[in-house]
């Protein structure tokens, strides 16, 4: 447990009073994936860290940016609870503020929401070095814009953030991972065949030729259903890799060297898809394809440099940034408001 | 006031019945569901098409003319209540279902279609749409977009923002903006975000991509009767805790439940100081292991009285009586005052307290109606407005409701929005700096300030002080909507 929120905010002041610019990082997790910040020096959040407050009963935690995932899922747990949108851990090396700053979701994204959906609250540090507050601990709350979703996946451009309350979700009672050979095509048809019924999944993916399903929820309702469907038995930690980004396929080593794009789920798949995950919508794409082919938020990382991007500079995005960030003193060049700015 | 120029601009732009510049014709939109709070607006446009509304935001930003954005008019806080020097802009004609594709469970409509002609339409491919703010017969789904509406139902199934995929927002400068679309999550900014629950202060929504939910294969209700309300809120407490997430967990207090009562005769127990109605849903089986957590929850908690509703007509009956709520308590009195706060769900007791001894102190009756799940609380004030003085001291009990709200942890709004209702009480929940950040992301949008000024973010200059819901003898507007 530490809290450095007033070095971190004087950190800032002097760098906007120096024109430098600052790169925020937690334990650099995400870098091989989304990339390194290009600021002239570290802002270092990983000191930023423990559970501030955990109320069980109230579905939410709140915690200090720098603190490990793995220490919140821990003490999450303990409690028979869990983050509902699984965001990767990288090897339980990633931060809450990592997470929320990249608004990455896990497998269970399309049934159980997103990490963005879990926000409910956030404390952070603009560009002008001050300490605010949006959303709060509670579910329902339409005080105010939502900057506490407009943050979460924003990389670190509009502001540092210091702490994040998240709401969380009963532990499922049982989980039941199977699998089956099937081709791509018939994988994507069966996807948006089973996402119309009301079935437990937590997660539905395919890669390698084998549609991959896992089902969590009360035990009476999962081991039915598991009987139903069929397939075969499947290793749990299949999960845990895809949510990482681990898997090493026969078509490419890790999901890292290939593009990350969102599509309509039920389109047909490509060739150059060597995974679907999130019952159709999440295609990781063979990298060779141009960036012109692939829709907005579209990525893919590149060893040792900069991830390549989709995205197109809009200057609304450039205002927002401006708003929150006006000396551009947060992560330049990571988020594409400021590679024209 | 705008120049006859801008007029003839329109006239140009608009056929005769898309334009009212009448006193007679202009009355109708004069208010909200906030009728506490009337404006004749200079002019009402009611265009019909995209590119209507994209030259009406260009001859309102060269002749500095404000905008106040409106859908069905059903919002509880002034959100689309008129100005006087602006052009009120309905989107209710833009009312078409542009496309329904199961494959993708999503259906891309336009801002004025209803909430509910979205669940009808697509019941038929097994699906729905999840939010059901209690107007979902009347309002349309792009004032739910600038409301986030919530509904009876979004503890399990979420908010607007979580049922949003894709947006088409126009901003002032004419710019069309696609935010999301059939996919999710892409990288960056996700400013679908920030347009759910602007209140109409950042763009006009013209066509919203909605998710569609699989309807659930069956449902149950359960009543529970309490003889304390610090016994209710343990149950919701230990349903929670217990790993269960209901589509509904309502609360109502012993006042709220002899009003509802004595309306529509639910067979709620006029004896029991708190009541709960917790609706279950999903396969039989799951529906089944649930109503058997919560039955015992409940049992636990000390519950005198546990009914469970399985078939559609008694599980109508038992929500009557909390649908019926607000025109129930209505009766009692000639006025009533809605506040709308959410607090952490472990505070009930100690909010509920304190809005007893505030009760006490202003001599002023209060049923509590409660989305308890989700801890968004409407206390219900009763007054007489013909009284003098006596709406000012309810404006006042209701502000220290609210404070109180924040004080717990909470906020003052949890889905009615801030509108002209709540400026001054948002100067309770945030400071100087972020309410001058709020200030910064609309000149982000909106650098001109002419979308909908003066509503949902207070100025630092002045927090103005504003009144609330105000019903008076039965003269509320939409009093065929149940209100919950």
């Amino acid at each position: 447990m530490s809290d450095i929120a007033a070095d971190v905010i004087e950190s800032v002041r002097a760098a906007r009073a120096a024109h430098t610019t600052l790169a925020i990082r937690g334990h650099r997790s995400k870098v091989q994936l989304l990339g390194s910040p290009g600021g002239q020096m570290d802002l270092d959040m990983a000191l930023h860290r423990g559970i501030i407050k955990y109320q069980p009963a109230e579905l939410v935690i709140t915690a200090r940016a720098g603190t490990p995932l793995a220490d919140i899922t821990a003490a999450l747990e303990e409690r028979k609870q869990c983050l509902a949108a699984d965001p990767p851990t990288f090897g339980g090396r990633g931060t809450l503020g990592g997470a929320v700053a990249s608004g990455l979701s896990g497998p269970s994204r399309p049934f159980r929401g997103s990490l963005r959906d879990c926000v409910l609250g956030i404390e952070l540090v603009n560009g002008l070095a001050e300490r605010l507050c949006f959303g709060g601990e509670v579910f329902k709350n339409v005080a105010g814009f939502d900057v506490s979703r407009l943050l979460t996946g924003s990389e670190g451009a509009l502001g540092t953030l210091l702490s994040a309350s998240l709401r969380v979700a009963p532990r499922p009672e049982r989980v039941e991972c199977r699998k089956t050979t099937m081709d791509g095509a018939k994988a994507v048809t069966c996807m948006r065949n089973w996402a119309r019924q009301p079935l437990p999944l937590s997660g539905l993916a395919w890669i390698d030729g084998e549609l991959h399903w896992r089902l969590a929820g009360a035990s009476c309702v999962v081991n039915e259903i598991a009987r139903d469907l069929g397939g075969v038995e499947d290793d749990p930690g299949f999960w845990t890799s895809l949510r990482d980004g681990e898997l090493s396929t026969g078509a490419a080593s890790g999901l890292c060297g290939l593009w990350r794009l969102s599509v309509p789920p039920a389109t047909p798949p490509e060739p150059a898809d060597i995974c679907i995950d999130w019952a159709g919508t999440l295609r990781w794409r063979d990298h060779d394809q141009s960036a012109l082919c692939m829709p907005p938020g579209a990525f893919a990382c590149q060893p040792g440099s900069s991830p390549l991007r989709s995205d197109r500079v809009s200057d609304l995005v450039r205002r927002i940034k401006d708003a929150f960030d006006p000396d551009h003193v947060f992560n330049p060049g990571l988020i594409h408001a400021d590679t024209t700015a | 006031m705008p120049q006859p120029q801008a007029l003839a601009q329109l006239q140009a732009l608009l056929p005769p019945d898309s334009l009212i510049t009448d006193p007679a014709g202009k009355r109708p939109y004069e208010t909200d569901g906030l009728t506490a709070f009337r404006e004749v607006p200079w002019a009402v446009a009611l265009p019909r098409t995209r590119e209507q509304v994209l030259a009406i935001l260009r001859i309102c930003r060269q002749q500095q003319i404000p905008i106040v954005p409106r859908g069905a008019g059903t919002g509880l806080s002034g959100g689309a209540r008129p100005l006087q020097d602006g052009l009120l802009l309905s989107l209710a004609r833009l009312n078409r279902i542009l496309e329904i594709d199961p494959a993708n469970a999503i259906a891309r409509v336009e801002p004025g279609v209803r909430n509910l002609a979205i669940s009808e339409a697509v019941a038929g491919l097994g699906f729905f749409y999840a939010p059901d703010p209690s107007s979902q017969i009347a309002c349309s789904i792009g004032g739910n977009v600038a409301e986030n509406a919530g509904g009876v139902h979004c503890l399990k199934y979420g908010l607007t923002v979580h049922n949003v995929a894709g947006l088409v927002v126009a901003t002032l400068d004419g710019q069309l903006h696609e935010l999301g679309g059939k996919g999710v999550d892409p990288l960056g900014l996700d400013l679908r975000s920030v347009i759910c629950g602007s209140e109409g202060l950042l763009g006009i929504v013209l066509e919203v991509t909605v998710r569609l939910t699989p309807l659930p294969p069956t449902k149950a209700v359960v009543l529970g009767a309490f003889h304390s309300l610090a016994a209710a809120g343990q149950a919701v407490a230990a349903i929670i805790s217990g790993g269960l997430i209901p589509a509904g967990l309502e609360m109502m207090d012993r006042l709220a439940i002899k009003a509802a009562e004595d309306f529509v005769h639910a067979g709620y127990p006029v004896d029991a100081q708190a009541l709960l109605l917790c609706e279950l849903d999903g396969t039989e089986a799951e529906v089944a292991a649930d109503l058997l957590k919560v039955e015992a929850a409940m049992h636990a908690q000390g519950a005198f009285k546990l009914d469970v509703a399985r078939d559609a007509a008694s599980q109508t009956r038992l929500w009557a009586g909390r649908k019926a709520a607000f025109p129930a308590v209505g009766r009692l009195a000639p006025d009533y005052y809605c506040m709308d706060g959410t607090i952490p769900r472990g505070r009930l007791a100690q909010v509920l307290d304190e809005i007893s001894r505030l009760s006490v102190e202003y001599g002023l009756e209060v049923a509590n109606v409660f989305h308890a799940g989700d801890g968004n609380l409407h206390p219900l004030i009763l007054y007489d407005a013909n009284k003098p003085g006596e709406l000012a001291k309810v404006e006042e009990f209701g502000g220290r409701i609210l404070q109180c709200c924040v004080a717990v942890g909470g906020t003052v709004s949890g889905e009615h929005g801030v509108g002209v209702e709540k400026l001054d009480q948002m100067c309770d929940q945030f400071t100087a700096a972020e309410l001058a950040q709020f200030a910064r992301l609309k000149a982000a949008f909106d650098p001109d300030a002419l979308l909908n000024p003066g509503k949902a973010i207070p100025t630092l200059a002045r927090c103005v002080d504003v009144g609330g819901m105000h019903v008076h003898s039965g003269t509320e507007r939409f009093r065929h909507l149940d209100r919950f």
